[in-house]
C-alpha cells in the first residue's frame, strides 16, 4: 500500500503539492461545517427565523471551496 | 493603433459616465464618517466587485497577460490559494469581528491592539506606498491616452486626475464603490471579450493546448503547480508563502481592501461582501493569464521566446487587442480605463483615511471637528491627486522599476503586518511591546533575506515566522493589556454590548 502511494507520488511530481492545496481548502471546509454557530449568523437583526439554505454565506463559501478544490485536482 | 469613432465615442462616453454616476452616488456627504466610512450603508455585492477591482489593475491586466505567456497557469495562483483562501478565512474569522470593532483603519485597530507607535508606523508605511505608487497609476493611465486617443500625455493625466478627483473629492467612499461596481462589469466583459476572439482566432481549446506545446519550453504552462524544485514558482513556497503570508497580509491588512468591508452596512453584509469577492476571483484569474496562452500561440514568433533574458514585457496584450472588431475595442479599452480609474480612487481615498484618522486626529488636531475632518480627507485627496500627476512626469520614463521598487518596499511589511494582526486578534496574552518588536524582527529578516537574493516568498514566510517568534518571546517578558482594555479586540472577547447595540442601531436608523 505504502509502496504504491509512493510509486505514484515518484511518477506525478505535482501529486504531493496537489493534495497539499487541495487539503488547504478540505481543511477550511471542515471549519466552516464545524466552527461555531455564532460565526455565521446571516441575521443580525435577532429575528428566530432561519434563513433559505442558497441565502446562506456560509454554503456559499463551501461551494467556492470545493470549486477550488477541483481546480486544483483538474489542473494542478 | 487606429481607433474608430465608435470605439472613441465609447472611451469617452464611459469616462463622463463614471464621474457623472460617482458624483451622483456619493451626494449627500456630510462628515468624515459619511467620506471615508460611506456611512456604513453599503451592500455586500457592490463591496465585494469594488474589492476585486481595487486588486486587479489595468497594469495587472497587461502584466498577467505578460505572466501567462511566461509562465503559464501558475500565474493565477495569486489569485485562487494567493485570494481565495485568504479572503473565505478572513470572511468568517476577521471581518465581521474588525466591522464591530468599529474602527476606521487597519492602523488604527493595531494602535488599540498594540501601541500608538505601531499604529503610526503602518500608518506612514501604507500612506507612502499608496501615494508613491499614484504616479506610476497615471503614467498607465496616460500611457493609454496618449497611445489609443492620440492626446498629449500632459491632457490624458489632467483629463483623469480631475475625473477621478471631482467623484473621489465629492462622494468619498460610497462613490469609489459604485464607481468600483460598474468597473468591474466592465473589466469582467473586456477580459471576456478577449479571450472569446482570442480563442476564435486560435481554433479553440484544443488548438491552443496543441499550438503551445508545440513551443519550446512550455510543457507546464497549463498547470497550475509547478514542481518543487521549479526556479520561479515551487509549490512549497507558493503554499507557504503566497497562501499563508501574502495573501492574508494583503487581504486583511490592505486598507485599500478592508475599508470597503469596514464600510458595509452589517457584520453579516461585509462578511458576505468577502465571500462574494472570493466567488468572483475563483474565474477572475484565468480570464487575465488566458490572454498570455493565447498571445504565445499567435504571436510567439514576434514576441519571441519568454524565458528570455532580454523579455521586455507589456507587448502580449496589445497585440491581441488588435484582433479585435470594431466596437468591441470600445468596451476593451473602456475595461482598461475601468482598472486604471479604480485604482487610483480606492489608492486616493484610502491614503487621506489613512492621513486623517491616524495622523491628523490623534496627532495633530485631537480636537478637531468632523467638518474640519470631511475638509482635511477632501483637501488630501486633491493633494494626493496634484502630487501623483506632478510626480508621473518625473518617473515616465522608469515607472516600471518604480512600480516594482514600492512593491517590494511593502513586500518587507506584509509578513511581520501578518504576525500582528493574526497574533493581535487570536490571543489575549500579546502585549503592546511586542508588536514593535515583531515589526522591526520581521521587517529586518525580509530585507536581509531579499538582499541575499531569496525568492521573495521564500522572504515573506520567513519574515512572518521571525516576527511571529520574537512576539512570542517578547510577550514571554512584558506586561500583557487587560481583558477589559482588550474587549472587541481580541476575537474572542467580543465588544460590549452596548457598541454592538450602537452600531446596530446607527444602522437602522439609516
Amino acid at each position: 500500500m505504502l509502496n504504491s502511494i509512493f510509486l505514484l507520488a515518484i511518477q506525478n511530481e505535482n501529486l504531493i503539492g496537489r493534495f497539499a492545496f487541495m487539503g488547504v481548502f478540505a481543511i477550511l471546509i471542515v471549519w466552516l461545517i464545524l466552527a461555531p454557530a455564532s460565526l455565521f449568523r446571516d441575521n443580525d437583526s435577532a429575528s428566530p427565523k432561519p434563513i433559505p439554505f442558497w441565502k446562506s454565506t456560509k454554503n456559499w463559501a463551501i461551494a467556492v471551496a470545493s470549486f477550488e478544490m477541483l481546480t486544483y485536482w483538474f489542473l494542478g | 493603433m487606429e481607433l474608430n469613432s465608435i470605439d472613441i465615442a465609447f472611451v469617452i462616453l464611459y469616462l463622463l459616465g463614471i464621474a457623472a454616476f460617482g458624483m451622483w452616488m456619493g451626494r449627500g456627504v456630510r462628515n468624515s464618517f459619511d467620506l471615508f466610512l460611506a456611512s456604513k450603508s453599503l451592500p455586500w455585492w457592490a463591496v465585494g466587485a469594488s474589492m476585486v477591482v481595487s486588486d486587479i489593475g489595468a497594469k495587472d491586466m497587461v502584466g498577467l497577460a505578460d505572466d501567462g505567456y511566461r509562465y503559464g497557469l501558475v500565474m493565477t495562483n495569486f489569485d485562487l490559494i494567493g485570494c481565495v483562501f485568504p479572503v473565505l478565512v478572513a470572511a468568517f474569522l476577521f471581518m465581521p469581528f474588525l466591522w464591530l470593532a468599529g474602527v476606521y483603519t487597519i492602523p488604527e485597530y493595531l494602535g488599540r491592539r498594540y501601541n500608538q507607535t505601531v499604529r503610526v508606523c503602518f500608518a506612514v508605511i501604507w500612506a507612502f506606498f499608496m501615494v508613491g505608487t499614484l504616479s506610476v497609476i497615471f503614467v498607465s493611465a496616460g500611457t493609454m491616452f496618449v497611445s489609443l486617443l492620440g492626446w498629449q500625455f500632459l491632457t490624458s493625466v489632467l483629463v483623469t486626475a480631475i475625473l477621478v478627483g471631482l467623484y473621489t473629492t465629492i462622494g468619498g467612499l460610497k462613490a469609489v464603490v459604485y464607481t468600483d461596481l460598474v468597473s468591474c462589469i466592465v473589466l469582467f466583459v473586456g477580459a471576456i471579450l478577449i479571450c472569446w476572439f482570442g480563442l476564435q482566432e486560435v481554433g479553440g481549446w484544443d488548438a491552443l493546448r496543441t499550438k503551445v506545446s508545440a513551443i519550446e519550453n512550455t510543457q507546464r504552462h497549463f498547470q497550475i503547480l509547478r514542481p518543487a524544485n521549479d526556479p520561479n514558482y515551487p509549490w512549497p513556497a507558493v503554499l507557504l508563502g503566497l497562501g499563508f503570508v501574502l495573501g492574508p497580509a494583503y487581504w486583511i491588512g490592505n486598507q485599500a481592501i478592508v475599508q470597503r468591508s469596514f464600510g458595509s452596512r452589517s457584520p453579516a453584509e461585509a462578511r458576505a461582501s468577502y465571500v462574494f469577492c472570493a466567488a468572483i476571483k475563483t474565474v477572475f484569474p484565468f480570464l487575465l493569464v488566458l490572454p498570455g496562452l493565447i498571445g504565445l500561440a499567435l504571436f510567439h514568433d514576434q514576441i519571441g521566446p519568454g524565458d528570455a533574458e532580454s523579455w521586455t514585457g507589456g507587448r502580449v496584450l496589445p497585440a491581441l487587442v488588435q484582433l479585435l472588431p470594431t466596437g468591441v475595442l470600445g468596451i476593451v479599452l473602456g475595461a482598461f480605463l475601468a482598472g486604471v480609474m479604480s485604482n487610483l480612487d480606492s489608492y486616493v481615498n484610502s491614503a487621506a483615511t489613512l492621513c486623517v484618522t491616524d495622523i491628523y486626529r490623534p496627532f495633530l488636531r485631537t480636537r478637531a471637528s468632523e467638518k474640519e475632518c470631511l475638509w482635511v480627507g477632501r483637501s488630501l485627496v486633491v493633494i494626493f491627486l496634484v502630487f501623483g500627476a506632478y510626480f508621473s512626469f518625473i518617473v515616465r520614463d522608469s515607472y516600471g522599476s518604480v512600480f516594482e521598487a514600492f512593491q517590494q518596499f511593502l513586500s518587507f511589511f506584509q509578513g511581520p503586518l501578518l504576525a500582528l494582526l493574526l497574533l493581535g486578534m487570536l490571543s489575549t496574552r500579546i502585549t503592546p511591546w511586542s508588536g514593535f518588536v515583531g515589526l522591526v524582527f520581521g521587517v529586518a529578516t525580509s530585507v536581509i533575506m531579499t538582499s541575499g537574493g531569496y525568492l521573495f516568498l521564500w522572504c515573506a514566510w520567513w519574515s512572518f515566522i521571525a516576527a511571529v517568534a520574537s512576539m512570542i518571546l517578547t510577550s514571554m517578558v512584558t506586561k500583557p493589556k487587560s481583558k477589559d482594555q482588550l474587549k472587541g479586540l481580541v476575537c474572542w472577547l467580543p465588544p460590549a454590548d452596548t457598541l454592538i447595540e450602537q452600531l446596530l442601531i446607527e444602522e437602522h436608523v439609516k
